[in-house]
Parts: structure tokens; sequence; C-alpha cells
């Protein structure tokens, strides 16, 4: 008897090979942007973990200066007095090409022999020409990026002119370093020299940090010391807030590409009732043979566990190709946008394969027990009558209806009682999509109903069939929509999310850059007073502002202090949360800002305290508000210049922003400006139209990744709905033949069919619409914000809408045209022969 | 005693490459101490009078030398302790231009720390490097010291005696006063220690065979109060080592005689010993015997393969020495005593038994082996 049930699966399945196809594509489809997405995440990760420690090696902590940079005696102290065992100098400063002054490049002064312990210094070095005692022990020196050598045409000993500062030194190459990668403006490898020869580049007596591998009682014992002018500080907590950025954006790849498996999870539950639904005879009849429930479960488990695991290692083949293609995105996303480095991918984990072959199988398993437990539940005498089927599809629809309200409520409690956790973010979100889900069915019921007497007036009686036809079949049809209307919500609402994001940051950006030109520099005492005042004597230019950025290490991960001075046109701000006048009080130095993302993040609220590492000591600062900031740079600390001032001790400047005359020869005035900055090459110029313009091209990359898994979910949706669609059809072939019987002509028919398929499509695309909305509410209000701390307004450009119904609209059509042909070119009477 | 030869074993090591891990040594080390024997550097090739306390200090114009203190201890209830601590300073530069860094250097260190526990079969080694800056790390002849960072051996104002012994590591340390009781004694032909056919290929190498030596030595959190007998090597020079040879096997061992016994053998890549072997032995006055290649036999007993880096050395021996009438056999402590390090070798406490002349002796020592 099983291997006659065995038999007779392999014939149904064989007879429907396009249902076969399009099901194990579906699936496949599904479990490859789950993998895809899995292994591009992993992959990133574990390359950012390779390149941190190729940059930080095994280092624990940094002693790094409050102020100043560290006196070199501190380092000898550390290891003589303090019995510090592992500790490497650093100095990391910047120079350009003489040749080329646009281009700056990094210098890392390091001690070669404290680099075994801390970077396994041999993994810089490619090859075993590098004379390293040639490196310590000869001035002038240092190892060039491989990119920068090829791209300079340079060899080995070969000189190069450095600017330092304005000052022109020749530095000899003796060996090459690897490139950790390359950007669009070449390597990203710093020139390494010997600790000794960056100093004397430099001219410098002092280091830029010192590198430490503590444990915890040691790092205890040093920071017990209280060291003046120096904050020691976690190598991990250094990126602290980066990570958590990257972490966030990760987690959101890996909900989006669940939410893919989930479309894919539709998909077998469709095509696995489906194909219990189309034999309900057959079991009836061997039902009535003897075959007892448990053979019939078993057969269509194992046809489920057959079709899932054919289907999920085609999946993971297709996925593990998808994230060659993904982890570049992804890599570019979160290294140029949240480490400003570039990293190069890593080979993934085959836990990974497995872990998405076992997740594919097991949700087809999960999808299929339903239709396998109705198929063994088929009582022998009703499995012939198909109405008794739709009757009771309709009850557990209205069921499934009732079910999705306390769900909704649940999602609701959930989103509303957590404030800070993503994953219970996500967990709501999930619920509400489920609670939608359960209510397509008779959503889609209730739709048909109502456009019925519409479609009667314009197309007759295959109009009225059509959404009859809807209803009758809901055991068919109802799943199907649900599963195209989670997937064109998912595309609508990431379309919403993003619009809605690009238009915030474009609008802040807008807000912010109140000056015309803004002028930076890495280097010292560029912008004197009496410079700044030259630069306010040109013709046509209204005033300036002028910035001090830093970069602090405090507790919580460094910070950057952007101390300013305003300009005519004010500070640009977009508040979020203050004390009354906190803009005023700032300027009166009462207290400082902090950007949103570093208020949601740590807490912060007004009132609190900051402290904050000064030139005095740490010291302890009032914070007035919050204000709006999409930068990633972990959090951004505003005052007034004089209050910097007074606790840094720090005159300098490296950030000018220029207000033009609007009425003025603009054209002239920029001219001058540049002139006049001739003097200052290290000065960097650009226009606000620049950096709005760099912004959003930034912005656009970060996102290209949700576009592609955008494009990906709505794939998916595309081909459930067209496998679904047409084997609804296919399905019809018997009911198509009693009409045709009873007189509807061929075009009739074809009408009936494809204004069927178009009416599911547009059921979907519209109950998508307020899905999609909702999701773009979730992700906006409740993701972005525990993700990032970054807070947008929702926007509902029409065009991801549109294209959400379109989409649903296209695959219906698509999906229809099959049957609608068959349809038309119909024979009836084998079909009818044996009523 | 050959340790020089350390820079060239890396080399040759590095053609049979057992294991990854060996090779990213390799690669280091290599890297770290460059391959030849740059210009500039004074070689040795004349007979030397050593004075005191001058030799103890550098001798920067050679390329290599180093300070080597090797020793067996008891704690209470003869718990036995061995150690090693070694001071080896590389000339990295001869030239020297004067520079404005303050941390411009012209020599690194690299300094091994060894603790023996055989009760609990525990061996732990830990390496260090510094530049000679920032007084950082060096040596000075009066008062004695050589240090790196906070690892030192300092000795009194007058002579260097009694000598301070002072290492500390995450998980183990030292801190030992020593007493020399016999003077020092010079190796080779007139101190001039010839490694190979090559004019310069020699070292300057003395040695104190017997060194009293009291204090402390911590495992952990725990330290014991302990008492021993140490050895002290000297050596510098600028050479490399012949092509054909592979390695070599140090030998150190004080016998319950109130002599002494070096030995070196280089080993060649056949696995012969070179012409060019030889040793002392330290009479009980302080006078000493030459041991030429033919007159010592050396034949392995017993090997041992290191579970970490797959190297198979020969940690057991017989060594007889027919013109003495003295046969002995030497064996490990630990047989795990390789020092997984930058550079690779094993070193170890062992203990000794022999016969000479027909009266059973005793010992102990250590043993150094390289190029496996």
């Amino acid at each position: 008897m099983n291997t006659l049930l065995c038999v007779a699966a392999t014939r149904f399945y064989l007879k429907r090979p396009w249902q076969l196809c399009l099901a194990i594509f579906g699936i496949a489809l599904g479990v490859a942007v789950y993998v895809g997405v899995d292994l591009a995440n992993d992959s990133a990760r574990r390359a950012f973990n390779v390149t941190a420690s190729l940059i930080n090696g095994s280092t624990t902590h940094q002693l790094v200066g409050t102020a100043n940079d560290i006196p070199n005696s501190l380092y000898r102290d550390l290891h003589l007095k303090y019995g510090v065992r592992f500790a490497a100098p650093v100095i990391e400063d910047g120079v350009r090409l003489a040749s080329n002054t646009r281009r700056e490049l990094t210098v890392l002064g390091i001690d070669p022999l404290k680099e075994t312990e801390f970077r396994g210094f041999s993994s810089f070095i490619p090859g075993s020409e590098t004379n390293l005692p040639q490196l310590i022990s000869e001035p002038g020196t240092a190892l060039l990026p491989e990119s920068l050598m090829s791209e300079l045409g340079l060899e080995r000993d070969d000189e190069l002119g450095l600017l330092v500062g304005n000052i022109e030194k020749k530095i000899r190459v003796i060996g090459t370093v690897r490139d950790i990668s390359l950007t669009a403006e070449g390597a990203t490898a710093p020139i390494i020299m010997d600790i000794a020869t960056a100093q004397e580049l430099f001219n410098r007596t002092t280091i830029s940090r010192i590198d430490l591998i503590l444990n915890d009682s040691e790092a205890e014992d040093l920071t017990s010391l209280d060291l003046p002018n120096v904050l020691l500080t976690d190598a991990n907590d250094r990126n602290a807030s980066f990570d958590e950025l990257a972490r966030a954006f990760q987690t959101n790849l890996t909900a989006l590409s669940l939410l893919a498996l989930l479309v894919g999870v539709f998909l077998i539950y469709a095509t696995m009732s489906f194909a219990v639904v189309q034999r309900r005879k057959t079991f009836g009849v061997l039902r009535a043979l003897g075959v007892d429930r448990n053979q019939l479960l078993l057969v269509t488990l194992s046809e489920a566990l057959i079709i899932g695991a054919i289907a999920t290692l085609l999946g993971v083949l297709l996925g593990h190709q998808l994230a060659n293609s993904l982890v570049e995105l992804v890599l570019q996303t979160t290294g140029d946008f949240y480490f400003r480095s570039n990293v190069a991918p890593a080979t993934p984990s085959i836990l990974l394969y497995i872990k998405g072959f076992i997740l594919g199988v097991a949700t087809t398993l999960a999808a299929a027990a339903a239709p396998a437990l109705d198929a063994a539940h088929t009582m022998p005498q009703t499995a012939i009558s198909r109405a008794k089927l739709e009757r009771s599809t309709r009850k557990i629809a209205d069921r499934a209806a009732l079910i999705s309200v306390p769900i909704s409520l649940a999602a609701l409690v959930l989103l509303g009682f957590s404030t800070k956790s993503l994953y219970l973010g996500f967990i709501g979100l999930f619920l509400v999509i489920a609670a939608s889900t359960l209510l397509i069915p008779t959503a889609t019921r209730v739709f048909a109903k109502l456009v019925e007497p519409a479609l009667e007036r314009s197309f007759g009686i295959s109009g009225s069939l059509a959404a009859r036809g809807i209803s009758a079949s809901l055991s068919r049809t109802g799943v199907a929509t649900a599963a195209l209307t989670v997937a064109v919500a998912t595309v609508i609402g990431i379309g919403l999310m993003v619009s809605s994001f690009r238009i915030s940051v474009d609008e802040w950006l807008s807000g912010t850059l109140t000056a015309d030109i803004y002028l930076s520099t890495e280097s010292e005492n560029v912008f004197s007073n009496s410079r700044i005042e030259e630069l306010n004597a040109i013709q046509g230019v209204i005033g300036t502002s002028i910035t001090r950025f830093i970069r602090v290490p405090t507790e919580q991960g460094e910070l950057t202090i952007r101390a300013q001075r305003a300009g005519p046109l004010g500070w640009g701000l977009s508040l979020i949360e203050e004390f009354p006048d906190a803009i005023e009080r700032m300027e009166s130095n009462e207290g400082i800002l902090v950007s949103e993302p570093l208020a949601f993040r740590q807490g912060l609220e007004p009132g609190d305290k900051l402290p904050l590492p000064t030139k005095q000591g740490k010291e302890e600062f009032t914070i007035l508000g919050s204000f709006k900031d999409y930068n990633t740079n972990g959090g951004t600390i505003l005052m007034s210049l004089s209050l910097y001032r007074t606790y840094w001790n720090d005159e300098d400047i490296n950030g000018v922003g220029v207000y033009l005359d609007t009425n003025s020869d603009r054209e002239n005035t920029i001219s001058e400006i540049r002139t006049f900055l001739e003097e200052t090459p290290s000065v960097r110029y650009r226009s606000t139209d620049f950096i709005q313009e760099q912004s959003l091209s930034i912005f656009d990359q970060t996102f290209k990744i949700t576009e592609v898994l955008r494009v990906l979910a709505g794939l998916v949706a595309f081909l459930g709905l067209f496998s679904a669609l047409m084997s609804i059809e296919i399905e019809k072939t018997r009911e198509v033949a009693t009409l045709r019987a009873m007189g509807l002509d061929p075009r009739q028919i074809g009408i009936l069919t494809l204004s069927q398929t178009s009416l599911l499509g547009l059921a979907s695309g519209l109950f998508a619409i307020p899905l999609g909305i909702i999701m773009a509410i979730l992700l906006i209000y409740v993701i972005n914000v525990r993700s990032f701390g970054w807070s947008m307004s929702l926007v509902l450009s029409s065009q991801p809408l549109l294209f959400g119904v379109l989409l649903a609209l296209t695959a219906s059509i698509l999906a229809g045209i099959y049957p609608t042909v068959r349809a038309i070119k119909f024979n009836v009477a084998p079909q009818l022969r044996d009523e | 005693m050959n340790r020089f030869l350390i820079l060239a074993t890396i080399i040759l090591t590095s053609c049979s490459e057992h294991h990854e891990q060996i090779a990213t040594q390799i690669e280091n080390a290599t890297e770290f101490l460059g391959e030849s024997v740059p210009e500039g550097f004074a070689r040795v090739t004349s007979q030397r009078i050593f004075q005191f306390p001058e030799d103890h200090g550098s001798h920067e114009d050679y390329q290599n030398e180093w300070w080597y203190i090797t020793g067996n201890l008891e704690a209470s209830q003869q718990r036995h302790f061995g150690f090693e601590l070694t001071f080896f300073r590389y000339g990295l530069n001869a030239n020297t231009t004067p520079r404005k860094s303050e941390w411009a250097a012209n020599h690194a260190w690299m300094g091994h720390l060894a603790v023996t526990d055989s009760q609990n079969n525990e061996f732990v080694a830990v390496e260090r490097f510094s530049r000679q800056a920032l007084k950082l790390a060096g040596t000075q002849t009066t008062p004695f010291k050589v240090w790196l960072e906070d690892w030192f051996i300092y000795g009194n104002k007058d002579n260097i005696w009694p000598l301070s012994v002072n290492a500390n590591s995450e998980r183990v340390g030292l801190n030992l006063t020593l007493n020399s009781k016999k003077p020092a004694v010079s190796h080779g032909d007139g101190g001039v220690d010839q490694k190979g056919p090559e004019k310069g290929n020699a070292s300057h190498y003395y040695s104190f065979t017997r060194l009293d030596a009291k204090g402390t030595v911590r495992i952990d959190e725990r330290s014991y109060q302990v008492s021993g007998s140490a050895w002290m090597d000297r050596e510098w020079g600028t050479s490399s080592l012949s092509p054909d040879i592979a390695g070599w096997d140090w030998f150190g061992l004080q016998l319950s005689d109130e002599r002494e016994f070096m030995y070196y053998r280089l080993r060649t890549n056949d696995g012969q010993s070179s012409p060019y072997s030889g040793g002392s032995i330290i009479l009980p006055d302080g006078e000493r015997l030459n041991l030429n290649a033919s007159d010592v036999f050396l034949e392995p007993l017993k090997y041992w393969t290191s579970p970490e880096t797959g190297a198979t050395y020969p940690t057991s021996w017989q060594i007889s020495i027919p013109q003495e009438e003295m046969t002995l056999t030497v064996n490990p402590y630990l047989d795990k005593q390789e020092l997984n390090l930058t550079v690779r070798y094993w070193e170890g406490a062992m203990k000794v038994n022999g016969i000479r002349k027909g009266q059973s002796i005793t010992g102990q020592g250590y043993t150094e082996l390289t190029g496996y």
C-alpha cells in the first residue's frame, strides 16, 4: 500500500511539472535570500574582526592623552615603574603627497619589536623581504601600501616626497605593507614607519597613544594610579558605538531576510495545502480502500520533506551565490559609513549553510504540517464534497480573522511597553504581520463580494463568476493572497521607510548647512585669528562660523566635540528635546547639547550631567537638549567655542563656514577665497551643494542593499503568486469544461480567468497598502529609532505605494496568461467524459 | 656555548616547515633578526684576555651578545624547579648616525624566561623584546647591570657578586641571588670559540659554571623559597652559521665530584658532528681541560615529540669521554621543556647519573637542543 501511495504522489507531481518547479523555485528563493543575507552578514562581521585585529591587534586598552599627546617617558615608566607587560607606542598622523597635495595619507609610527606581541607584525608585511633592522635603525625609511607603490610607480629604495604641514620631507621606501583594502580614493593601509622615524618626520617628541594588553586587575591597577593628562580606555569600548550601529544594521538585514523566508513559507504552505486539496478525492478513495491516517500523514509529510530538501538545497546554493554580491554591499555600507574604512570579505563558516538548510527544511515541514494533517483526517465520504471543504475553509478563515485581534493586541502591548529593545521591536513587527495575514482570507472574500456587482456590470456573467469564484475557492485563493500581500507590503513598507528617511536627511542637511562654503583641515594652527579676519574681509563674504572638532575618549566610547561660534545665519539646529532657550543657554556657556543618537543610546535627558575629559581633568557638563543628527560618528556634543576654550585651553580651529552675500558676484568671491587658500594647501574646500550631494550619495549607497532585498522579496512574492494562481486556474479545468458546455464562449472564459487572477492581484495590492504603511510606521518609529537612535517623520510618497500595487497586478496578470490561453483553446469533451 | 647560532638556526629550520605555526614563527624571527651579517660589525679574529668588570657589559661593536643563566633549584621537601633567564642583544646597524628622536635605536633586545616545575609536570616560557632606547633595555658596567624593561640582572658595586636576578611574567617569576664558587672560565682557544672554517666565524665565550643560587620562584600566585646551583654564560661575536650545520646540542652539567662539563656538538645536515664541536671540563680548582670533537661521544637514548609543534627532540643522552673514563646518562626532569617562542628550541633541566673511573657520580645541569 505504501508503494501505491508513493506512486500516486509521484504521478501527481509528474503530471504537474509547472506546479512542482514553481514551488521548488519559490521556496529556494526564500531560503536563498535568508542564507545569502546570513552569509553576507557573517562574512562582513568576520572581515571586520580581521581588520580590527590587524589594526588593534590584541589590544585590550589604550592610553590616550586627554588634551595633548603622550610623553615618551610615560611609555618607559609603564614598563619600568608600573610593571606593565604589554605596551606598544603608536604615532598616528596625517601627511599629504608632495606630488599631489590633495592626497592625504595616514602615517602609523610603531615599534616593530612590540608589534609581534600586538598585531602579529608579519601579517602586515607580505614576503620576507622587509628588513626590519633597517626599518628600525635607518632614518627616513618606511613601508608603503602596495597599491600606493604601484599607483606612484615606485620601486623599493625609491624616495617619496611627503608634505608635513607645508614642509616637504623625503622618505625612502624599503618595503611594502599589505593593503587592508582599497577605497575609491586609494589604499586605506597606512604608511608604516618606526616610531623614531615618525617622530623625526613630524618633528615631535611625543607619541599619539599607547596600546596595551591588560587583564582586569592590571587595568584596575593602572586606573588607580590616576596618571595625569591621560585616560585609559577599553579598546572594545572605543568602537562600541560603531559596533552597535553595525550590529543594528545587520539585525535589520537579518529581519528582512527572514521576511523573505516567511514569504517562502507561505509559498510552501500554499503549495502543500493545494496539493492536498487537489487530491482530496484520491485520498478519500484511498481511505475508503483502507489506507490509515498515519500512512497518509507520512506520505504527505515525506512529500513536503523531499520538496523542501530539494528546494532548500537549491536555495542554499543560490544563497551562496547571492552572498557573494551581497557581502560587497554589506561591507560597503557598514564599512564605509560606519567604520570609515573598507574591509575585505572573509570566507563564511560551513555551519551557516547547515543552519540555512535545517531552517529551510524545518519551515517546509512546519508549513506542510497543517495540510498533511488535513489529508490524514480526510473522511472517506466527505472527501468527495468540494462544497463542504470550502464551507469549512470559510469557517477557518473567519476564525483566523478573529484570532488576529488578540495577536494585534499582543503586538501593541509589546511595542508600547518596550522602549529600547530592538528584538522586541522586531517581534512586534512580526506579530503585526501575522495578525494581518490571518485577516486576509476573510478580507479577500469580502472584497470579492464587494466588487462583484461592478464586475458584473462591466464583464457580464464572466465578471460575476470571477468574483464569486474567489470566495468559492477560498481554500486555494486565501493563502496565496495572504502570501502576496505580506510580500508586497514588505516592498511597500521598506520603500516608504527609505524614502521618508532620505527626505529627512535631505531636509536635515539643508537646515544644518547654513553656510555656503565649508573649509576644514586636519593640520594644526592653520586658521589663526588674523587669517579668519582676512577671510571675512573678502568682498562678498558676510561672515564666518568657526568650529573646533575634536574626538574625546569617554567611558562610553569616543565622542566628537563640536565647539562652535555660530555664523550670521545661526546654528542651523533642529532641536528634539530641550530646556527652554537651550541654544541661548548654550551660547551663554550654561551647558551643552548632545546629538539625538547619543541621547537615545545613553538615555540622556535635558538636565542630566555628562562627564567629559577636559584639560583640567574630568568635568561634568549640563545637557540642555538634544539635536537631530544623522551622522554615524558615534555621538556628537555641541558646545560654544568659548566654553570649550575655557576647559580645554585650546585656541585652535579646524573648521570654518563661510557665508556669502547673495547679492554680490558669487563666482568672483569664490575665486578670491580659492586664491586666499593657496597659502594653506592642507585646507579642504567644500561647497554646501557638494556636501549635500556627497551625503545623499552615501545615503543611497547605504540603502542599496535594502533596495536589493526589497527587489528579492518582490521576486519571491511574484513567483509565489504566479505559481499559486496558475495552479488554481489549471485546477479549474473541469469547472471551465462545465461552463463551456453550458454555453460560455472561449472569450468569456478568457475574461473570467484573467479577471479572477487580476482581482486576486488587485486585492493583494490593495491590502498591502495599509499593511505596508503600518510596516513603514513600525520601521520608522520603532525599528530605526531602536537601531540607530534616529528619529524621522513618515512621508507617504506615492512611488513605493504604486510600485507595490503594480507589482501585485503584474504578477497576477502574468500568472493569468497561460491558464487563459489554455482555457480558450480548451477541448471540452475529454474533460467531461466521465461525468 | 653556541647560542649565537640561534639566529642561523632560524633560517635553517625554515627550510623544513613542520607546521604552519613554525613557519610564522620563523617568518617573524627572520624578519626581526635579519638574515645576513651586515657590514661594519667587528669580528672575533684574535685571542682575548677577559677584563672584568668591563667584559660583563656590552660589546656593541659586535653584532650579537648574550647573558645566559640556567639553574636547578630546590624548595622544601626536595621540590625541584629549573629556570632559564637570558638576555640577547642584537646589533641592528653598525653605523651610528646621531638621531633626534629618543626612540632611535641601533640595538634590539630579546629576553627569555622559562621555569620548569617538575613536580607539577609544568613548563612555562615567555619572551619579550625591546629596543635599546629610552633606557628600556641595555647594560651598564659599574655597577654591572643588564636589563630588558623590568627584567634585570645586576651586580654589586665593585665585583659583580652577589648577582641579583629578577624577572616576572604573568605566570612565573624569579628573584634570586647568585654567588660564584669558581672563577670565570674562558672556553676555546684563548677565549676564542671557533664555529667554522671561515675567519671571524667565532665568538668570545666565558662562563661561571658553579653559582650558588638562593631566593624565590613564583608559579602563579605561590612563591617558593629555593636554593640550588646555577650557571652563567657570556658570549659575543659577529658570525653566521656555516651552511652545512643543521643545529647543535649543548650540555652544561654540574657533577657531584665538583667538576663541570660543557660540550656543544655542532650537527651537520647529515646528522654528523662537525669537527668544530668542542667543550671544557672544569676541575674542582677551576682549571680547565679542553675537549675536542674527537674526545666526546654522544648517543641519543630517547626521543620526545612536541605535541605543540610536532618537532622531535632527543631528550635523553649517553655521553662518553674515554680519556676521562667517564660515561654519563643525562635525562630531563621533564620532556616538555620546549620554548615555543619566536625562536623555537628545547632547553631543559637535566639530571645526571654516571661513572667516572669506576666511581659512580651524579649531577644536574641544562641541555639545549636546536635545529630539530
